[in-house]
C-alpha cells in the first residue's frame, strides 16, 4: 500500500518546525512516531498535502526531573517502558508502556503522539490522567500549559490549534505511600487496542483503612479518555470495604459513555470496567494494608 | 520530491535520492530487489514486514525509506553468513516452524531484535516479542520452541 504524495519538510529545530507549523497547520501533518498517521495516510483519512517530519527534533526525547518528571513527546514508548529512571520514579508509566501494541510499534511510536492523536483508546491518557500530568504545548507564540484532563475534546480532537503542538509532559511526584495500576483488555488482534482500561492512583490510611486519595481514569469507555470524579469522591474518606468498592464500581459506569464498535459491546465494556476498578482498587489497598 | 540520504543495508553503503513518500518497505523490495520482506496488512497490525533499524524490529510498512538516512538496517537477507545460515533459520528449519513461509522472515527479525537484547528469553518473554507477528497458516508453538532452542544451544556453547 502505497502513500500519496505530500511536500516534505524536515525541520532540524523547535523553532524551525513551528514556524512550518504556523504556514502549513491547516494542511499539514505532523509525523512523529507515524503509527498511527501512516495507516491513516495510506486509507486516506487523512489527506496531508505537507507533511511535517519531527523525528530529528531529538531535543524533545528526554526522561528527566526530580520533583517534577518531564517527558520529552518524541520519547518512544519503548524508551519508557525500558527506562529504569522511570522504574524508580514513575512505574506507572513504565507499565502502561509495556501494555501498548507490541515491539515494533513501540520502538517507534511516542507518548506525544499517543496523546496527540485523541484516540479514546490511548493508553498513555488514562495514565497521565491520573498522574495529574500537565501538557506543555509550543507554537510561534511562545509555550503555554494545559491540564491532560482538560486536553481531550472529542475523538481525534483536542484543544491544540492547527499551529500548535505538544513539546512535553510534566508530572508531579506522587505522595508516599500512594500506589498506582494500569489494567487493560485488549482486543483480540495484534495491535491489542483496549476494549477497555482504567488506571488508578490511591493511598490508604494504614491503621484505619480509610481512603486518603483516590484517582480514577478510564479509557474506550466514552468518546475521549476521561476521570471519574465522582467515583474517586465517593472513595475519599471511606473504610474500605466491600460493600464501598461494589458501589465505587457502579458509579463508575454512571460516569461513562460506552458504545458498541468492532472491539466490544457495551455490555461488555460495562462488564469489564467494573471489574477492573474494583480488582486495580483492592490490589492497590491490599497490598498497602498488609 | 526527492531527498537525498546515506544507509546501510545488510552491510552495504547506499546513497541515493529517493522519493520522500516511498516506504521503506518499497525501498528495499522494489529499489534494492531485497524481497524476502514481505508486504502483508501495509497497516502495521500483522508484523510481516519487520526488518531490523538500528537493531529494533520495525514495521518496514510504517516507516518513510528517507527515515533510514544515516541508519543500519537489516533483512532477512542479512542473516546468513556466507554460506551458513543464521541459527534462528536453521531452527526454524529443524522445528519445521514454517508453513506457507510468508510471515516467516518477519518472525525470524522479530526474534533476532529479541536475542540481540536478550539471549536467553523465557517463554513468555519471546511471546511478548512475537506479538506483533501474526501467522494465519497454523500456530506460534514451533516458532516459539525454535526461538527457544537458539536460546538453549547458544547457552551450552
Amino acid at each position: 500500500m502505497k502513500l500519496r504524495k505530500f511536500k516534505y519538510y524536515e525541520p532540524q529545530g523547535l523553532e524551525e518546525a513551528l514556524s512550518l507549523l504556523d504556514r502549513f497547520g491547516h494542511v499539514a501533518a505532523i509525523l512523529a512516531g507515524g503509527t498511527d498517521l501512516v495507516p491513516l495516510m495510506k486509507q486516506k483519512t487523512v489527506q496531508a498535502k505537507h507533511l511535517i517530519n519531527i523525528k530529528h527534533l531529538t531535543e524533545l526525547d528526554f526522561i528527566r526531573g526530580d520533583s517534577m518528571l518531564e517527558i520529552g513527546a518524541l520519547t518512544t514508548i519503548r524508551g519508557i517502558e525500558k527506562s529504569d529512571f522511570l522504574q524508580k520514579k514513575c512505574p506507572l508509566l513504565r507499565d502502561t508502556a509495556g501494555r501498548i501494541g507490541y515491539v515494533q510499534i513501540r520502538n517507534v511510536g511516542t507518548i506525544g503522539g499517543n496523546i496527540c492523536n485523541a484516540s479514546p483508546a490511548a493508553d498513555f491518557a488514562p495514565a497521565l490522567m491520573v498522574l495529574d500530568a500537565t501538557v506543555e504545548i509550543a507554537s510561534v507564540d511562545g509555550k503555554k500549559s494545559a491540564s491532560i484532563n482538560s486536553f481531550f475534546l472529542n475523538p481525534g480532537e483536542t484543544i491544540l490549534d492547527k499551529n500548535e503542538m505538544i513539546t512535553r509532559f510534566w508530572i508531579p511526584r506522587t505522595d508516599e505511600g500512594t500506589r498506582c495500576i494500569f489494567r487493560k483488555v485488549p482486543s483480540g488482534n495484534s495491535s491489542g487496542l483496549a476494549i477497555a482500561s482504567v488506571a488508578v492512583l490511591s493511598s490508604v490510611d494504614k491503621v484505619s483503612g480509610v481512603v486518603r486519595e483516590a484517582r480514577i481514569a478510564v479509557g474506550s469507555m466514552a468518546p475521549t479518555p476521561i476521570r471519574c470524579f465522582k467515583t474517586e469522591k465517593l472513595l475519599v474518606g471511606e473504610k474500605i470495604s466491600d460493600e464501598i468498592l461494589n458501589i465505587a464500581s457502579q458509579k463508575i459506569v454512571e460516569e461513562t459513555k460506552p458504545i458498541s464498535d468492532i472491539r466490544g459491546s457495551r455490555e461488555y465494556r460495562i462488564h469489564l470496567i467494573k471489574v477492573m476498578t474494583k480488582d486495580a482498587l483492592m490490589d492497590i489497598y491490599w497490598r498497602n494494608l498488609s | 520530491m526527492k531527498k537525498r540520504i546515506e544507509v546501510t543495508v545488510n552491510s552495504e553503503k547506499y546513497e541515493l535520492a529517493i522519493e520522500t513518500h516511498k516506504l521503506l518497505l518499497e525501498f528495499l523490495r522494489d529499489d534494492l530487489g531485497l524481497t524476502g520482506t514481505k508486504e502483508s496488512c501495509g497497516m502495521g497490525e500483522c508484523g510481516a514486514c519487520t526488518v531490523l533499524l538500528d537493531g529494533k524490529a520495525v514495521n518496514s510498512c510504517l516507516i518513510l525509506a528517507v527515515d533510514a538516512d544515516r541508519k543500519v538496517i537489516t533483512t532477512i537477507e542479512g542473516l546468513a553468513k556466507e554460506q551458513n545460515l543464521d541459527p534462528l533459520q536453521e531452527s526454524f528449519i529443524k522445528m519445521g516452524a514454517i508453513q506457507c513461509g510468508f510471515c516467516t522472515s518477519g518472525m525470524i527479525m522479530s526474534a533476532k531484535a529479541l536475542l540481540n537484547e536478550n539471549p536467553n528469553p523465557d517463554i513468555s518473554e519471546i511471546k511478548k516479542a512475537l506479538a506483533g507477528n501474526i501467522c494465519r497458516c497454523t500456530g506460534y508453538k514451533k516458532i516459539i520452541k525454535a526461538v527457544r532452542m537458539v536460546a538453549d544451544s547458544q547457552k551450552t556453547r
